[in-house]
């Protein structure tokens, strides 16, 4: 599989951690009211899409990045891939 | 000046020449490197300051520049300095005093051992080592990736001289595994 | 290494106890949770200037620390000032314990640095000099339970650097130790290792339940408060000296209360490092104990079927030498 890095272009999919679900970013306030109910979501439950799913994966082997793919599971068709930085930030991650 | 003696990464007092067919495998001992991440809102002041250090553009992704001090694109907003050790031991000091706390500067000169390899036809060993397209890798290319399991960075000097830089104390694994593509292709 | 204007800050949300007010020069130990509250990783950080720590972790767990340093820092935190880097393989790190490493240490590091136990206390770091100007860093951290150093040079000149350490500490008798020392060491100190941080243990298991703050987020605190990770008789790390000196204490058994049939049902717990040790004249072992920390004294059945083993050990604390830490301290 090659993944086309925002940055650098197509790479071999080996040079990369695969690091699960996007949901992953969004991690609750930890001050909310109902954190513990919040974050045992977060924690454990996942969508498991047969079609486009959004996921992480780390550039260990290349720059460190780490990316938000839109990958097919039924195809491996990789339909957009984003800094997941730029993604965390787009989410109100800041700060 | 302190005591004590330094090794080279494959352990020998000297560092090592293996030649076989047209290439020439050398290990390098005798060069200093700084990693330099800029901090937040530190990216402009961090690169003119590798900028002055270098004499050159600072490199984009993918790329290296340079002369007396080099430097390659690592990853968004961070670079490494290499330069020779015996006129500058102290590149992490000049790159610290240089970005004025724009940026994160970390001594890297003993985390990475050095191979470069010399002579017409690299592409036939480098292909047998990872993934790089060779066809487009030219001078002024640089790029990590995985060779032997090791992530290391592949740079380009010329079309005839590529320098591998890998963790340091996989050094005999790394040497190795470069020998036998060496040893395959001719 | 971690670097950068908000270092700290990043560092209280990566380990579970406090690390935004540690002085510059000083070291303290850490302990990482994974998100659902159970025990990733420990180590020391210790903290060169204001923006620079120098972060340690298990040397298994060098590449998926990073790894999860670097998710929190681009996914969960992305506008923090923080920058991080490998630099494990730039330094030849050497531990020099005993009761005499200051006195061999004062032989190699260069006379402007003061190491007295008031100019260099337990759990101090800093940038030094050795051998007559050769940059390095020492670090008073102590995993052996002895005085103890933790001294690190530039990787090139580590062969040369334990060459100097043997020689300088000859008249001290110095001998090189290995990790199976160390592994009987850290067992007589109570310290937990891969076999008590093994993916199914937390805070509170490995009696460090007050470390994890609540005053500040950090990863896994809100989960280790899930209602089965706090039970009433969760399992606790304790010691454990067979009733018989002459009986081994294995790892793997399974502990049962005195009377109760041996089964799954009734499991009190299991050893998970055990040696002979040479300090106490036995074996011994560390474990977990349902409510092991109020069990101290109680003698219990050691099974494991196995193998065969069938005795009674006592319930100890895990700090079987030097439990008020005396020596770390000298």
């Amino acid at each position: 599989m090659i993944i086309n890095h925002p940055i650098l272009g197509p790479r071999d999919s080996a040079e990369f951690t695969y690091m699960g679900d996007a949901a992953l970013l969004d991690r609750p306030d930890w001050q909310a009211k109902d954190a513990l109910l919040q974050f045992i979501d977060y924690g454990y439950l996942r969508d498991n899409p047969a079609g486009p799913h959004t996921e992480l994966w780390y550039h260990e082997q290349g720059d460190r990045s780490f990316l938000v793919i839109t990958r097919d599971t039924t195809t491996h068709e990789i339909s957009s891939v984003k800094l997941a930085s730029d993604v965390a930030r787009g989410r109100g991650r800041s700060k | 000046m302190h005591r004590l003696k330094a090794i080279t990464a494959l352990g020998g007092t000297e560092p090592r020449v293996d030649q076989h067919g047209p290439i020439t495998l050398s290990e390098k001992s005798g060069f200093a490197l700084a990693s330099v991440a800029a901090r937040v809102g530190g990216t402009k002041a961090t690169t003119m300051a590798i900028k002055r250090l270098t004499g050159a553009p600072v490199p984009g992704p993918g790329q290296t520049n340079g002369t007396k001090i080099t430097a390659f694109w690592t990853g968004p907003d961070q670079w490494m300095l290499e330069a020779p050790y015996n006129s500058h031991e102290k590149l992490f000091e000049q790159a610290t005093a240089e970005v004025k706390g724009k940026a994160s500067v970390t001594e890297q000169s003993d985390g990475w051992c050095r191979f470069d390899l010399q002579g017409e036809g690299l592409s036939a060993v480098m292909e047998r080592l990872c993934a790089i397209n060779m066809h487009n890798f030219e001078a002024g290319h640089a790029t990590r990736t995985s060779i032997e399991h090791l992530g290391c960075f592949v740079i380009c000097r010329t079309k005839t001289h590529i320098s591998i830089l890998g963790p340091r104390s996989s050094a005999g694994s790394l040497h190795h595994g470069l020998l036998i593509a060496i040893r395959s292709a001719y | 290494m971690c670097k950068g204007l908000t270092s700290a800050t990043f560092l209280n949300k990566i380990y579970c106890n406090a690390f935004g007010k540690l002085a510059v020069g000083k070291t303290r130990y850490g302990l990482m949770l994974r998100e659902d509250g159970i025990a990733m990783d420990d180590g020391t950080a210790g903290r060169l200037a204001e923006d620079h720590f120098v972060v340690t972790t298990t040397t298994a767990n060098a590449a998926s620390v990073l790894r999860h340093m670097e998710f929190a820092r681009q996914c969960l935190w992305p506008d923090l000032d923080v920058q991080l880097i490998s630099t494990t393989e730039a330094w030849a790190q050497y531990a020099v314990a005993g009761p005499n490493a200051r006195k061999l240490l004062e032989k190699v590091v260069d006379p402007e640095f003061d190491l007295s136990n008031e100019g260099f206390p337990f759990m101090a770091c800093s940038n030094i000099k050795v051998c007559g100007g050769l940059r390095a860093r020492l670090f008073r951290i102590s995993f052996s339970g002895e005085l103890a150093y933790e001294i690190a040079v530039p990787t090139r000149y580590g062969d040369a650097m334990i060459r100097e350490l043997m020689q300088a500490g000859e008249e001290f008798e110095v001998v090189p130790y290995g990790t199976e020392a160390l592994g009987v060491m850290r067992i007589e100190k109570g310290h937990a290792a891969g076999n008590e941080l093994n993916g199914t243990t937390t805070a509170l298991n490995l009696g460090m339940g007050k470390m994890v703050s609540k005053k500040k987020d950090s990863i896994g605190s809100i989960l280790s408060e899930r209602e089965g990770l706090k039970s009433e008789d969760a399992l606790k790390l304790v010691g454990f000296k067979p009733v018989d000196p002459k009986n081994p204490v294995p790892a793997g058994s399974h502990l049962m209360t005195l009377g109760d049939p041996v089964d799954a049902a009734h499991d009190q717990g299991y050893v998970t490092s055990a040696c002979y040790s040479p300090s106490l004249k036995c074996s011994i072992a560390i474990g977990y104990l349902k409510s092991g920390d109020a069990r101290k004294g109680e003698i219990i059945r050691l099974v494991s079927p196995l193998t065969g083993f069938d005795h009674n050990v006592e319930v100890v604390s895990a700090h079987f030498v030097d439990p008020e830490g005396e020596r770390l301290r000298a």
